[in-house]
């Protein structure tokens, strides 16, 4: 059984892209069809019906997925308004504070990843205190610009327990540089998760600061994790190229040429080596 | 290969050495003795095998039925000596140990759950990986830092950021990569593409390429997690969401937070076809717009019907000086037709090569025309790169750029609008809101 569908995409009021009507009738009358029945619950407004936000609140995984479909399209419909999309945001962020379901709370962290500001930072933050819900809150934050998002995942790190790992990892892909200093203290943790999950976020971080921890803390990560320590120092030696400090990749590469290395890390030291001339 | 000196015979589960060997061929108890002793032609590598110490040890992470597969296939491969396999499906997991053992006639085939525990053995030379999508990034590049080849199932991965990330540690350990697009080493699909590229159908100006059609399913009620199935592994990076038989194993694909559909799974060919044809491997388009339709209710959604227009800048294709434009969608035939100027070219699976005029496929080579790269077979293919250390007929580059077409087009069709995009930067210009499509944080504590 195949349930109904609805359009998403250029021309949601029901036009199709340039040139697309030439290349299949069929196709076209099936997508224009579509796209009328799917919008017709999504407007350009901030407000959508008190009961569509209860059924979300109360939306638990086996239940018709309709109501978040529907404000799935509330939130694209208004995408190119950003008072619209900030009041939006603002509505579903309240969702995550009030008493609703767990699976309606991933699914609000879904879309404020998507519309999510500086002001819905402090209640998605509200979530990485849990590591039931840590996850979820990771989800909305990562792709935030805001440095907000940094300072609520570096307060939240301490105390984080077994979400903590996944907060370091945010904060290396979010090149967080705020994190450095606290990074630089969990490298030779004794759970060897978070160190490792530390030492890799220095890599991505970059940088000579970065470098410079990696390199003084070498010698002391526990055994398994040296070879995290050389991952994330190629991968500084990478970037500190890709940024045209050719003189800092040198030297990180050079370091990785020894016997002490594993033969992965200096062949690929050697083959940055060798890329920079 | 690297431990080909001390991975003499078939391997046992922590690597056999030549002395192993000897003494398990009984040829060192035999010289000792002083008898005559004859080692079999096929240990030698004679007769058209490979003897044991040239042989590629192989491991494969994914066993379904697609990782069993490609293992099935690499085992009929004079090159390849399979030691162990990994999934995270136990049932899958013994079912690849017994036709591996089947095979080679013993018990030797070692079986993981965790890819961790199976990359940390030190006697292997390349690894098949062939696991769900969202699984794609982090075991690929696992294994590049261990300097292992890699034969892994496309399409690359799930986001435009993991598929970065994973050409960049292919790149930085300088490991041999072959993406599993097999359609490269079918002599249609290289003949129609090289003739595209030679210009015998002029400049082109559209590339229309057919994808199937997507699914829909009902809501699904959670279920037990059968006995010997790590589900909590399964989901690994993807957030949490209840266990129910149709959300795994090959149905992953209809769901976005596991696979992009089949727009993503079957770019990754006949997509990958078009860049091939094109030249545009390592670029890609300009902007791309796109409308589908996605399930509304249902356990599935992603989406079932789809037209993408991808818009390529002039010079972006050798053939396509004044830019181009490539159609995506299920509502064309299957497979990958180019229009030119002079003529219209189109391949398919079933060896179809069909050109207008007809006589266009006939067309022989002058002698300063370069041919397009040619493999017959594709798991040979990889066989011989990891020999030579040269590029495979499918790099990750051209993986990459094949499923960041249809990455572009979801993130068009999710955001409902048309998308700019820097196929140099490989980000969207002023654009924060797509940006953020690029990526999505992994479930701790997987990371790439």
């Amino acid at each position: 059984m195949e349930s109904e569908t609805s359009t998403h995409g250029t021309g949601r009021e029901g036009s199709i892209p340039k040139g697309i009507d030439k290349m299949n009738s069929n196709a076209v009358q099936s997508l224009a069809a579509g796209a009328g029945a799917a919008l017709l619950a999504a407007s350009a407004s901030a407000t959508p019906a008190d009961e569509l936000l209860k059924a979300v609140s109360a939306y638990q995984y086996g239940q018709s997925r309709e109501p978040l479909t529907q404000v799935e399209d509330w939130v694209r419909v208004n995408l190119n308004s950003p008072e619209l999309s900030q009041a939006i945001a603002n509505t579903l962020a309240g969702l995550l504070a009030a008493n609703t379901t767990k699976d309606c709370k991933l699914f609000v962290c879904r879309q404020l990843a998507v519309i999510g500001t500086d002001e819905n930072v402090p209640a998605i933050a509200v979530l990485l205190a849990n590591a039931d819900t840590a996850d979820m809150a990771r989800y909305a934050l990562q792709r935030m610009q805001s440095p907000a998002v940094d300072v609520a995942l570096l307060a939240a790190l301490e105390g984080a327990g077994d979400a903590a790992a996944g907060i370091i990892n945010t904060l290396g892909e979010r090149r967080s540089v705020a994190a450095l200093k606290t990074l630089a203290t969990l490298v030779t943790a004794d759970n060897a998760k978070l160190a490792e999950a530390a030492i890799a976020a220095l890599g991505k971080i970059g940088g000579n600061k970065a470098a410079k921890v990696l390199a003084k803390a070498k010698g002391g990560v526990a055994p398994g994790l040296r070879r995290s320590v050389s991952d994330a120092q190629l991968a500084i030696a990478a970037s500190c190229a890709e940024a045209g400090d050719a003189a800092a990749a040198k030297a990180v590469y050079r370091s990785l040429t020894g016997e002490d290395e594993e033969a992965p890390v200096r062949k690929a030291a050697e083959l940055g080596l060798a890329s920079m001339g | 290969m690297k431990k080909r000196s001390t991975s003499i015979g078939k391997p046992a589960k922590t690597g056999m050495s030549r002395r192993d060997f000897l003494k398990r061929t009984g040829v060192a108890s035999a010289a000792a003795a002083g008898f005559p002793y004859i080692i079999p032609a096929s240990a030698l590598g004679a007769n058209g095998t490979v003897a044991p110490s040239n042989r590629i040890v192989m491991g494969c992470i994914g066993v379904g039925s697609q990782g069993t597969g490609n293992m099935e296939g690499f085992l009929k491969m004079p090159d390849a000596q399979i030691v162990a396999v990994c999934d995270v499906d136990r049932a899958h997991r013994e079912n690849a140990q017994k036709i591996v053992n089947e095979t080679y006639g013993d018990q030797d085939c070692a079986g993981y759950g965790d890819f961790r525990e199976f990359l940390e053995r030190d006697d292997l030379d390349a690894v098949s990986i062939a696991v769900p999508d969202h699984w794609h990034s982090i075991p690929a590049i696992a294994a590049a830092k261990k300097g292992l080849d890699i034969y892994a199932e496309k399409p690359l991965a799930l986001t435009i950021n993991e598929g970065k990330a994973m050409v960049e540690a292919v790149h930085r350990y300088g490991v041999v990569w072959q993406t599993g697009s097999w359609q490269r080493s079918k002599e249609n699909f290289r003949r129609g593409c090289e003739l595209v590229r030679l210009g015998r159908i002029g400049e082109v100006h559209t590339v229309k390429v057919g994808l199937p059609t997507g699914h829909s399913i009902e809501t699904q009620p959670a279920m037990p997690i059968p006995d010997g199935f790590d589900y909590d592994f399964w989901l690994g990076p993807a957030p949490e969401a209840p266990y129910t038989p149709k959300r795994c194993h090959w149905d992953f694909r209809w769901i976005l937070d596991y696979s992009g559909g089949q727009l993503t799974d079957w770019a990754a060919h006949h997509c990958d076809i078009a860049n091939w044809g094109m030249g545009t491997e390592g670029t890609g388009p300009i902007s791309v717009e796109g409308q589908g339709e996605f399930p509304r209710d249902g356990l599935y959604n992603a989406a079932i019907n789809y037209m993408l227009e991808c818009k390529y800048a002039p010079g972006a294709s050798p053939v396509a000086p004044k830019g181009f434009t490539m159609l995506v969608s299920n509502s064309f035939p299957m497979g990958t037709r180019f229009e030119g100027s002079e003529g219209t070219l189109f391949v398919d699976r079933g060896d179809v090569l069909e050109t207008d005029p007809p006589t266009l496929k006939d067309s022989q080579l002058g002698p300063n025309e370069t041919p397009l790269y040619k493999s017959e077979n594709h798991a040979q293919n990889f066989f011989d790169c990891v020999r030579s250390r040269k590029p495979t007929i499918t790099p990750i580059e051209a993986a990459h750029r094949a499923i960041t077409i249809a990455h572009l087009g979801n993130i068009a069709m999710l955001l409902g609008r048309k998308v700019e995009w820097d196929p140099v930067k490989q980000t969207f210009p002023n654009d924060p809101v797509a940006e953020r499509k690029l990526m999505r944080a992994m479930r701790g504590p997987w990371h790439i």
